[in-house]
């Protein structure tokens, strides 16, 4: 499969929150529709209440959906199970926000590691040697494999969390406001090293974020949410520049900064 | 204790227990006496059971008539006397530890296994089964445990094992719905999400994520079921249902030496003695257990040494005359944290003015001690921290001489702050307008209901529209957007003339950061406010300030007009801030310039410029002597902590 093909489609994709205690259900998707192509960047914007983290927990089925499709390569998405949902393990993996509560405080790094590795299809000979190297591709020393995460700074937990989702060689890796915790000179390296892991292993990206600059300079096409439903989509540049929706105008509006950047 | 201080930065290994073991941590950390109580309880307890059962040893518990009945302590073959019977008091007192004691660990046992089990099974495996332990829970709660002891009783006769599941099959459910809720939480953590996604069992979750996890809270209350017990044995075998003659249950000692105090005095002593001394030994060691496994605790006294070598650069500076005419003059400030061994600095250097009307922007990241520098300035430092150098000034009165009563007095109508978790500084329980007239009846006279009118006015200024329907809402009802407008009306209803906000829009939508920036752009324009605003995100701050001081490990190293800090930036590390985000000009996809490294922690700060390991225009000089804060651009008063400033800045002066 190269470059271009289509990995996951999601179709007409909704989700309600039954109400609990008097509070009205909540649509959370409505009516989603998107196309994921192998090695491209699916850039979702969206603030709270979009969706977008309901979305990325459908993509490797945390949740359900009430209805609608989302397939990988043929394969069922929301009904999988035995051989099938293994496969779909295998191949989209998620990264999360938090880097305080992504690692497990009581076991080390090693331990997360390895408990990912022994999921991969084909789980290396040398295990051990494996995990120093999946340290290093991710900029950490092998030193760390036996810290534990409150050891690393969040910078580097959020490394560990990236090798730990690279360590089943997926082909597609959610990152549900991967860099929303850190601070803006760590979020430019995580952001780097995302770049750099994608172009050398040819990695699909669902990269979801409610920072509008963050989204587009990581993205090949963007797609705008609100409310769960799509407003926008297409070509990152494209929508900055000639925003159809009133709600992403808004948004471009209320990126911080726009006028000194601009002059 | 430092639980509100901002450190991100990694403690260091040796001084980080999170990951030791439960055990471990309280063998480490409660004093020895007390652990040397506990264990001599528990080790008289099991030479009490060794007496009960050991054939050469029982009739020094059981046989009538050893002594004399009612011997008095210390007569003759007796150390503390005997009983009714004449049975040596201390060794029905030694067995009677062993069975309270037993009856305790194991009462904790069954409660642990059960509530453990069951706040699992109610947590993480699925709605039916929460509903299921949920009622199993409250019908435990509801049911008196004496009467459950009635109906063990009748099944196996009154005695210790029927103390032992009465207790323990209804203990358990204080256990369960902790360990339930605690399970709530855990299960929406990342690491648990991350391990279903990488499609791993529920039990095998259970087992190797959450178990280890709950583990604290299982030992805690097992603490307080171990005293629950011995007071509870004493109580149901007091009415008959515990221990039955002859055996010697501290509850049924107490019972016999009660019955028969006409008589002699010294069983019920001695018992009720034994008793207390135990229960407070208990407690105490419980109440450590808690301090020491409760994860707010845990957080240990950043910084160890005290290195201020740098502190003192600044001297090198004419001192400057304070600007009397400045709202807040902050002249050479630093603060030290206090920790176990001694102070460590954590702000330094802090020198600034805040003019009417004026606002500065604090940038940094975690760890740069920007937080810390705005409590300072309000003289109200964290517990554990204090003001170890300079003098900050109100409307040009130096606060380290204001009495403490008249500091507090003058501190909400002089300066207010809001934070970054608005939900957190409001109180659950009192309706918004409630909580604003507080803030009012704090300084003046009358009645609450007095103040509704400016309540209700303060509320609408800040954007609450319908102030009125606002007035009664709680805060649970508001969302993050309209509990931050409601904060801002707590304190600005006092009109205060300097407001910081510390982070205020961190965590809200784009969207709603734009509207509460403008809010406060506003109001400080109508009630003629200064404002200093902290945050970490240079373009924001770009937005609202006039001002901005760019700090780093706990200095300030850029002070300049916002034009020329951000247009201009001459400190590699504000450069190296401002290119860390990526633009909409940038071509996408392309590398970002980052800044390498971290923050290093109060206490790991190197010795000259705290910046150089990072700096990528660091010069020899720059690690040997601490580069002093200079004017760097006469015309704009701009100055600078750099040795090699960046080029691109000197364009400033042409």
């Amino acid at each position: 499969m190269s470059r271009g093909d289509v990995l996951l489609s999601v179709e007409h994709l909704s989700k309600t929150y039954r109400g609990q205690g008097g509070r009205p259900a909540h649509k959370a998707l409505d009516d989603v529709s998107l196309e994921l192509r192998a090695s491209e960047t699916l850039g979702i914007v969206g603030e709270s209440g979009s969706g977008k983290s309901t979305l990325a927990r459908v993509l490797v089925r945390l949740t359900g959906a009430d209805s609608g499709r989302a397939d990988y390569c043929g394969v069922d998405l929301l009904r999988a199970r035995g051989a099938d949902a293994l496969f779909l393990t295998r191949q989209i993996q998620i990264v999360f926000q938090d880097p305080n509560s992504s690692m497990n405080p009581r076991r080390t790094i090693r331990q997360a590691l390895l408990e990912a590795a022994r999921v991969a299809e084909h789980p290396p000979a040398d295990i051990q040697g494996s995990l120093a190297r999946m340290m290093e591709a991710v900029g950490l020393s092998r030193e760390k494999l036996d810290a534990y995460p409150h050891q690393l700074s969040g910078g580097q937990r959020q490394r560990v969390a990236i090798a730990r989702a690279l360590a089943v060689s997926p082909r597609v890796v959610v990152a549900d406001e991967c860099v929303s915790a850190l601070d803006v000179s760590v979020q430019s390296s995580i952001l780097n090293l995302m770049l750099e892991r994608q172009r050398e292993l040819g990695l699909a990206y669902v990269f979801i974020s409610h920072d509008l600059s963050v989204v587009h300079h990581m993205s090949d096409r963007m797609i705008v949410m609100r409310s769960g439903r799509i407003v926008e989509a297409g070509n990152p540049s494209e929508i900055m520049r000639n925003p159809q929706d009133p709600y992403t105008r808004e948004l471009i509006a209320s990126v911080p900064g726009s006028g000194f950047r601009a002059a | 204790m430092t639980a509100t201080i901002d450190f991100d930065a990694p403690a260091s290994p040796s001084a980080s227990v999170a990951a030791d073991g439960s055990l471990r941590r309280i063998v480490r950390g409660v004093p020895w006496p007390l652990l040397a109580a506990v264990a001599l309880f528990f080790v008289a307890g099991a030479i009490g059971l060794v007496f009960l059962v050991a054939p050469d040893l029982k009739p020094l518990v059981f046989k009538q008539s050893l002594m004399r009945a009612f011997s008095a302590p210390l007569s003759r073959g007796g150390f503390l006397g005997a009983d009714q019977l004449g049975r040596p008091l201390e060794w029905r007192l030694l067995a009677g530890l062993g069975i309270s004691l037993g009856a305790a660990a194991a009462v904790t046992l069954i409660a642990s296994v059960l509530g453990l089990a069951m706040g699992l099974l109610g947590g993480f495996f699925g709605l039916t089964a929460d509903r299921l332990v949920t009622v199993v829970i409250d019908l435990t709660w509801a049911y008196p445990t004496i009467l459950l002891a009635v109906v063990i009783a009748g099944i196996l006769g009154p005695g210790v094992w029927t103390v032992i599941w009465a207790l323990g099959l209804t203990l358990w459910a204080a256990l369960a719905r902790i360990v339930r809720a605690q399970v709530l939480v855990l299960r929406e953590q990342d690491f648990v999400l991350a391990a279903q996604a990488l499609g791993y069992s529920r039990f095998y979750i259970a087992t190797r994520h959450l178990i280890p996890n709950l583990m604290p809270i299982v030992i805690l209350m097992a603490t307080l079921f171990v005293a629950l017990t011995i007071i509870a044995e004493a109580g149901l075998s007091f009415i008959g249902l515990g221990a039955q003659s002859p055996t010697p249950s501290l509850g049924k000692t107490l019972a016999e030496g009660f019955s028969f105090a006409s008589s002699s005095i010294w069983p019920l002593v001695f018992g009720a003695l034994t008793m207390i001394s135990l229960v407070i030994v208990l407690n105490a060691f419980g109440d450590r257990v808690r301090d020491i496994l409760d994860p707010k605790g845990r957080v240990p006294l950043p910084g160890r040494r005290l290195r201020d070598a740098a502190r003192r650069a600044e001297a090198a500076l004419p001192a400057r005359a304070v600007d009397r005419d400045a709202v807040i003059a902050v002249d050479d400030v630093s603060v030290a944290i206090h920790g176990r061994r001694g102070a460590t600095t954590a702000v330094s250097d802090l020198s600034l003015t805040l003019r009417p009307g004026q606002t500065l922007g604090i940038v940094g990241e975690s760890g740069s001690g920007k937080s810390l520098s705005a409590r300072a300035i309000t003289g109200l430092l964290p517990e554990g921290l204090s003001l170890s150098g300079g003098r900050v000034f109100w409307d040009g009165v130096d606060i380290a001489g204001l009495p403490a009563e008249k500091l507090r007095d003058r501190r909400g109508r002089f300066v207010a702050m809001v934070f970054q978790d608005a939900r957190a500084s409001l109180d659950p329980l009192y309706t918004i307008g409630e909580q604003v007239s507080e803030s009012l009846a704090a300084h003046f006279p009358g009645p609450r209901r007095s103040f509704r009118p400016k309540v209700l006015e303060m509320l609408a200024r800040v954007g609450l529209s319908d102030p009125e329907i606002f007035y009664d809402r709680y805060p649970h009802q508001l969302s993050g957007g309209q509990l931050q407008r409601a904060a801002l009306a707590g304190v600005l209803v006092l009109e205060p003339r300097v407001l910081i906000a510390d982070e205020p829009t961190t965590g809200l939508d784009a969207t709603t950061q734009k509207k509460i920036v403008a809010l406060v752009k506003a109001l400080q324009r109508e009630m003629n406010m200064s404002v200093i605003w902290i945050s970490h995100d240079l373009d924001l701050v770009g937005e609202i300030a006039d001002e901005i001081v760019v700090a780093y490990a706990g200095q300030p190293v850029e002070i300049g007009t916002v034009e020329e800090v951000l247009k201009r930036p001459a400190h590699p590390y504000t450069l190296g801030l401002l290119e860390s985000r990526p633009q909409a000009t940038m071509a996408p996809k392309s590398p970002l310039r980052s800044v390498g490294g971290t923050v290093p922690d109060p206490g790991d700060w190197p010795p000259a410029c705290r910046f150089a390991p990072r700096c990528r225009r660091a010069l020899a000089i720059c690690g040997t002597t601490p580069p002093p804060m200079e004017l760097f651009d006469e015309g704009s008063g701009r100055r600078l902590r750099c040795y090699n400033p960046e080029p691109g800045a000197a364009e400033a002066g042409a």
